[in-house]
């Protein structure tokens, strides 16, 4: 019946590809339910879009292959990090120095229920950093946002159970500043 | 050969990894929360990955890492830099990006990767499809070993060797991966039933020259209710018409042009090169005609078409060898096609409908055709209204596009002057500064030289339109835009041309509506009062 098989059957053969593309083109899952992209990452780790998610840390946990992503991003594109404090002198940390970035804790006298996050840095600084993400010592992810900063300098009030307060303390968290 | 239940399941688990790995290529968005990759790039590497054709692309983007990996080691602040990844924004990023001179030089076409005495240049049209590769990459093994495997490229200057073999490791690596997770293509039985019927039909006729309005037609009266087949639309079994023409004709070039196949490769025995399968692929993509390109060109600075325009275009193939060989079809589909879509939305609407509903307006195939050409005036004044941004800006791509809406224009005229200086030369001498300088300088007047009233009309046309991108013809971002978009523009205005004007000029339209109208009442009919168990007669 067919006249030119070889034609032919490659003719088929890619329409046989193109359904099978098609068919890998589906969309299936709806976007909340697919993992971050690198495109998203790198955009929020450079602060071109405020976190496109709820919750950071449930996400980062959801998707470990995001999460590795994200940390290998932070790693490669951040401004300080703060590697894990081994030889801790005490159980709790309070300040933290990296990079030409001083971090502390400090409670507050007016509020005994807050604590102050300063952020100190001599750098001459050419691009703001943005956010500190903690890797905590159960390796949960949390981001802060850091408010514009003044003569090199930015505070942020927490209360003392924010997650962030206690992650920070943890001698086996990481911190990163970007 | 029928699959066991557990073979499908094995198969569908195969392919879930790799489809949400697409997925999550085609949910990367752009800051404006637009998609960042065009539906005609994640087309092209869905190709590349079901063709397993990624042995040219892996290198190409290996030159690239390495030629605009800074001092820093780092690439990313180049291929994401642009938020949109289209030609035009890679042109306008990768222009201002700080890229190191000894190993990358930037032209008109792209980077080129210089290495020792060697070059290797990766065009800013290829940037799109290449960032979408390195996303896919990252997304199936992780950001930290695409960092590993192009550790030794993204430092000082790396060799031609040591780019071939990151090339090599990446290939090896997509390779083993998608033999874990690439299934098998499904044989398609609809397009072998298809062309068996037509086949039997068309006498000595072979290949696409057997498929003909006539068989496109006969295949739909003979099967739209079979069930078997998911043939019930006019327009899914034109649709897959159109498939098999374009699939097919490559499909013969190829081998003709070709004739000595690929070692390693027996043709009998169904085994082609898998280049060839994508070329036949990439030829029939719905997402890379003029009019897609048109689009994408349409989606940051310059608004060069409408949705409602790109809608009612989209029915017309813009290809040459389907326009020829079903030129009828064509406004079948757009007309009875699009009628169809409208009688079973009505009747789920209304169960009660009558035969009034199964017939199209008298005069709807005039009435298509006569869209197309209105629009493609529409086009051909925003094509003339871009000129004037152009010739504003004074960028070089005016002259084409001048050339283009004018050919009869004598451009011999803008060379006078240059010959008068030298009466002795026999030829007349197109000094090329000189001529620009000279085209650019003409004062628009509608009732002057040739050249001065086009460009009278092109101002004219300018301020007549209202889109994005023409309302400030000093906009740097718009005139990029309009010179990368001008020669789809001119593209897509010639192929609506080409069908209206050169394949169906001279047809009777109002006697092919009236042959056809009892034809498509009789399948209506039976497709949808009868089957409503509404009275019906042919």
């Amino acid at each position: 019946m067919t006249k030119s098989p070889i034609e032919m059957d490659l003719a088929l053969h890619a329409i046989d590809a193109f359904e099978q593309a098609n068919d890998l083109m589906e969309e299936g899952a709806s976007p909340s339910e697919l993992r971050p992209s690198f495109t998203t990452l790198y955009q929020y780790v450079q602060g071109l879009i405020n976190a496109p998610w709820q919750d950071f840390h449930q996400v980062m946990q959801q998707y470990p292959d995001a999460a590795a992503d994200f940390e290998h991003l932070i790693r490669t594109q951040a401004f300080a990090h703060f590697p894990e404090l081994a030889a801790a002198a005490g159980d709790s940390i309070s300040r933290r120095e990296q990079e030409g970035y001083l971090l502390s804790l400090a409670a507050s006298i007016a509020a005994p229920d807050q604590v102050y996050l300063s952020i100190e840095t001599n750098i001459d600084l050419s691009e703001e950093p943005r956010h500190i993400f903690i890797k905590s010592a159960d390796m949960a992810w949390i981001e802060i946002k850091i408010p514009p900063m003044t003569n090199g300098r930015a505070q942020i009030v927490l209360t003392n159970d924010d997650p962030a307060v206690r992650a920070f303390g943890q001698p086996g968290a990481v911190l990163y500043i970007r | 050969m029928s699959l066991s239940l557990d073979a499908l399941n094995l198969e569908g688990a195969k392919s879930e990894a790799l489809r949400a790995a697409i997925a999550c290529i085609m949910d990367a968005t752009a800051v404006d929360g637009g998609p960042r990759y065009s539906r005609r790039v994640i087309s092209a590497l869905t190709r590349m990955i079901v063709c397993r054709s990624y042995a040219k692309p892996t290198l190409e983007l290996s030159h690239l890492i390495a030629a605009i990996s800074d001092n820093k080691n780092r690439f990313e602040h180049v291929l994401w830099g642009v938020d949109r990844a289209s030609p035009t924004s890679f042109r306008g990023h990768i222009r201002t990006a700080k890229l190191i001179e000894t190993k990358a030089k930037i032209s008109v076409q792209g980077i080129t990767h210089i290495s020792g005495g060697d070059e290797f240049l990766i065009s800013f049209g290829r940037m799109p499809v290449l960032a979408a590769l390195v996303e896919f990459l990252i997304t199936i093994f992780g950001y930290q070993r695409v960092d590993e495997i192009t550790a030794t490229i993204r430092s000082g200057s790396p060799s031609m060797r040591e780019v071939s073999d990151v090339a090599n490791a990446l290939q090896r690596e997509l390779y083993a991966y998608l033999k874990k997770n690439l299934p098998p293509a499904h044989r398609q039985k609809r397009e072998r039933h298809f062309l068996q019927f037509v086949d039997e039909q068309a006498g000595n006729r072979t290949g696409a020259e057997a498929i003909s309005d006539d068989a496109v037609l006969a295949y739909w009266r003979a099967f739209a209710d079979d069930t078997s087949h998911d043939n019930k639309t006019y327009r899914s079994v034109y649709e897959m018409a159109v498939r098999m023409v374009i699939a097919l004709d490559t499909a013969s070039e190829r081998i003709q042009g070709n004739n000595a196949a690929s070692i390693g490769t027996h043709r009998e025995a169904g085994e082609f090169d898998l280049e060839d399968v994508e070329a036949v692929m990439a030829a029939y993509d719905p997402d890379d005609t003029a009019l897609s390109r048109v689009v994408e060109n349409s989606v940051d600075a310059v608004k060069f078409i409408t949705a409602t325009e790109v809608e009612f275009l989209s029915t017309l193939p813009m290809r040459s060898s389907i326009e020829r060989r079903v030129p009828l079809s064509i406004v079948r589909n757009a007309v009875q096609g699009a009628h169809q879509l409208k009688i079973s939305a009505a009747l789920r609407r209304d169960s009660s409908v009558n035969q009034a509903v199964l017939l199209v307006r008298e005069g709807s195939y005039q009435d298509c055709l006569r869209k197309y050409q209105e629009l493609s005036d529409v086009l051909e004044r925003i094509l003339a209204a871009a000129l004037w941004v152009l010739f504003s800006a004074r960028h070089p791509s005016a002259i084409s596009v001048a050339l283009t809406l004018a050919p009869d224009i004598n451009w011999g005229a803008l060379a006078t002057t240059a010959a008068a200086e030298n009466e002795t030369t026999v030829v007349v001498s197109m000094d090329i500064r000189r001529t620009m300088n000279q085209f650019f300088d003409t004062v628009p007047d509608a009732r002057g030289e040739e050249l001065q009233a086009l460009m009278a009309e092109c101002r004219q046309a300018y301020r007549s339109i209202n889109r994005k991108g023409f309302t400030d013809p000093g906009d740097p971002a718009a005139v990029s835009a309009m010179s990368d978009g001008v020669d789809d523009l001119t593209a897509l205005i010639a192929a609506i041309r080409r069908y209206t004007e050169r394949e169906v000029g001279n047809v009777e339209w109002d006697d092919i509506e009236r042959e056809d109208i009892p034809v498509f009442r009789q399948i209506f009919n039976r497709l949808y009062l009868r089957a409503a168990g509404i009275a019906a007669h042919d």
